[in-house]
């Protein structure tokens, strides 16, 4: 609707302009003509006097011969009296004298040039004269053909307008189709690339990689889930088993004891895969952000590592802390405990008898990025493979145990993934540079933003 | 200790009582919260153990009507809902304490003692168990006279223990204890320090105090 009025204005306004451009061209063409005469007139009069006779048949003929334009030309005295007129003069005066010059005059019908014979004495004046009903039956032609246009304009506008946009829309379509038929469990299905390189193409396309990263999340999502469901299976098998063995047949009061015993040592695993599982489903929510409050970071690190440090004596592991400089954070705090505690015992079970663990918290400070605090712990353990450092932070992800020396690695191999998802919800980074048979380093990075 | 517990699980409300009535406790099970500021204000409980979510009202309700009655009964919540706004939630109502489902039926035993403990308002700084004597003035621990050197992490895990006496405490509530967090990642850091520590208390005396109890945790008494 908006479409096809803004096409009847442009058309016409585009009519007047031409209306009015056709009408000053003929009186243009016209004006010329009369001036053209009116300078023969005066060309002639100094040869041949107002009387003679071929004086007065030369402007007659013409006269004759403009019949269509009622062309005329008169001599006038100085005071307005006719001296002389060609046929079919009209017989009234028209327009008074003007004295002042050389001038065009628009009448009722007729367009008038008046000029002054010159070096003539008494004064004389010439007017020529043309009627200007054929150029307004010109341009009254020309409108009405500009008005049949304006209005065919008008009903073509909107048909193509819609076919316009219809085109145009047909890829939008086809988007909403496609996105109508996708549901989380099926999001194979893309939106084709017309190759058309337009802002079109450029949605579909924009479109795609969030499928992609969709589809990428909820296969993660899917994975995990039933990774979570068999690491919850075999706790849960064990618990089973053992409550079986009690029952089959009759045994004494310390054998139930001992395999009661057991039960609750089942439970406990399965109840700490279940809160493993809580943190890392709660760490990764936005909103948890909300309950950050600041703590000490440099005293977590000192109460872990004096904590740790004796369970690194029994493995004959040294640990030690570098720097640890006073740092206070805004976080969660119970949630960095879990993070230093999980790359400590990773450290001391990673690594052989004689290694070195060290703990390092420092500000650093560089001069492109903002200032950040870094946590950084190493060892001199077994080291993890190249194709393997890529995978550690992954959930349920576990190095493969037949490379390491150590047996009795244990764990839920969702101890780095918590780490990951800690830092990352306090806008950090972790990284893991890690070299086969040298050792492992994790360096945490956090914004100062999250400190204070 | 008289209790009160509200619990509509069957299974584990029917144990909890068991627990506490084998442990020379008394305990009134209540399925509902419906009639529990009645019953509260009728008995003389030292304690309640409320469940957060009951089928008819909210343990949450139950625990702000209290609070407006003015009933000074110390409470502690049972709830499933291990996040750290939900016990802030339910401490800041005015619970004493917070227990998150599931739990070591001692855990749940030495925070009953503990809140109980609390609301008498009895402080103490030396701790006897036997022949083993802490000072927490002066942070001075002997057997039989003679003083034993203890790391920092050792005595706080030995306080923990003699506060306890008597009662078994489980990993959880000494890693809790040692970190002062909610955390529950049991690693074998306890085992360690607990070897440590009994070879500092009891190897060199005529018999054990500290004593493992399989599958639920460490004890400290004269057997």
């Amino acid at each position: 609707m908006w479409n096809a009025g803004a096409v009847a204005l442009t058309a016409a306004i585009t009519i007047i302009a031409i209306h009015q451009a056709t009408r000053w061209e003929l009186i243009g063409s016209l004006d010329e003509l009369l001036v053209e005469d009116a300078a023969e007139i005066r060309l002639a009069l100094q040869d041949l006097p107002v009387a003679s006779k071929e004086f007065q048949d030369e402007l007659n003929r013409k006269a004759i011969g403009h019949r269509r334009h009622e062309w005329f030309a008169k001599l006038l005295a100085d005071d307005g009296d006719l001296i002389w007129a060609s046929v079919k003069a009209p017989s009234k005066p028209l327009a008074a004298l003007d004295r002042t010059g050389d001038r065009f005059t628009t009448t009722e019908r007729f367009r008038l040039y008046t000029c002054r014979v010159q070096d003539d004495s008494p004064v004389r004046w010439i007017r020529s004269g043309a009627s200007m009903d054929p150029l307004i039956q010109e341009l009254h032609r020309i409108d009405r053909i500009a008005f049949i246009t304006w209005l065919m304009s008008l009903g073509i506008a909107p048909v193509l307008g819609w076919f316009m946009s219809f085109r145009a829309l047909s890829p939008l379509r086809t988007m909403v189709h496609t996105a109508a038929t996708l549901h989380p469990g099926q999001l194979g299905k893309r939106l084709p690339d017309r190759g058309a390189d337009d802002e079109l193409d450029h949605l579909a396309m924009t479109i795609n990689s969030l499928l992609d990263r969709l589809a990428a999340d909820v296969g993660e999502k899917h994975d995990f889930l039933a990774n979570a469901a068999h690491e919850l299976r075999t706790p849960l098998a064990a618990i089973r088993a053992t409550a079986d063995v009690a029952l089959v047949s009759n045994r004494s009061g310390d054998d139930y004891r001992e395999l009661v015993a057991q039960i609750m040592e089942q439970t406990d695993a399965l109840s700490g895969i279940v809160s493993q599982l809580l943190l890392l489903s709660e760490s990764s929510l936005p909103v948890r952000i909300a309950n950050h409050r600041p703590f000490s970071l440099d005293e977590v690190v000192s109460k872990s590592a004096d904590i740790f440090r004796a369970v690194a004596e029994c493995n004959s592991v040294s640990l030690t802390v570098g720097r640890n400089d006073p740092i206070k954070i805004i976080g969660n705090r119970d949630q960095w405990i879990q993070v230093l505690n999980n790359l400590i015992d990773n450290a001391i079970k990673y690594s052989i008898s004689g290694g070195q663990i060290t703990i390092d918290l420092h500000r650093i400070n560089d001069r492109e990025s903002q200032s950040r605090v870094q946590l950084s712990i190493g060892d001199t353990g077994i080291g993890i493979h190249d194709d393997d450092i890529e995978r550690v932070f992954d959930r349920f992800y576990r190095a493969d145990r037949s490379r390491t020396r150590l047996t009795d690695v244990s764990g839920t191999g969702l101890g780095l993934s918590i780490c990951k998802a800690v830092v990352e919800a306090h806008g950090g980074t972790i990284r893991c540079d890690s070299q086969a048979a040298e050792g492992t380093t994790f360096v945490i990075q956090i914004p100062m933003s999250a400190s204070s | 200790m008289d209790v009160l517990l509200i619990e509509d699980d069957q299974v584990l409300g029917k144990m909890v009582c068991r627990g506490l009535q084998d442990s020379g406790h008394h305990c009134q099970w209540l399925s509902g919260g419906s009639d529990a500021i009645s019953v509260i204000k009728k008995g003389k409980f030292d304690v309640v153990v409320l469940d957060r979510m009951l089928p008819d009202v909210s343990g949450m309700n139950v625990l702000s009507s209290l609070k407006n009655e003015g009933v000074d009964t110390p409470i502690l919540m049972l709830t499933a809902l291990g996040s750290v706004e939900n016990r802030i939630e339910g401490l800041e109502a005015g619970a004493d304490d917070y227990l998150v489902k599931p739990f070591d039926f001692a855990e749940l035993v030495a925070r009953l003692h503990a809140i109980t403990r609390r609301s008498r308002r009895v402080s103490t700084s030396v701790f006897e168990v036997g022949p083993l004597r802490m000072d927490l003035t002066s942070r001075n621990v002997t057997r039989d006279g003679k003083l034993i050197d203890l790391t920092p992490t050792e005595f706080e895990m030995l306080e923990l223990l003699m506060r306890e006496t008597g009662q078994v405490v489980t990993r959880k509530m000494i890693c809790e204890h040692l970190w002062d967090a909610h955390w529950e990642g049991v690693t074998n850091v306890v085992e360690v320090h607990m070897t440590r520590l009994r070879g500092k208390i009891d190897r060199d005396f005529d018999f054990p105090l500290l004593h493992t109890v399989r599958g639920r945790g460490y004890i400290v008494e004269v057997r």
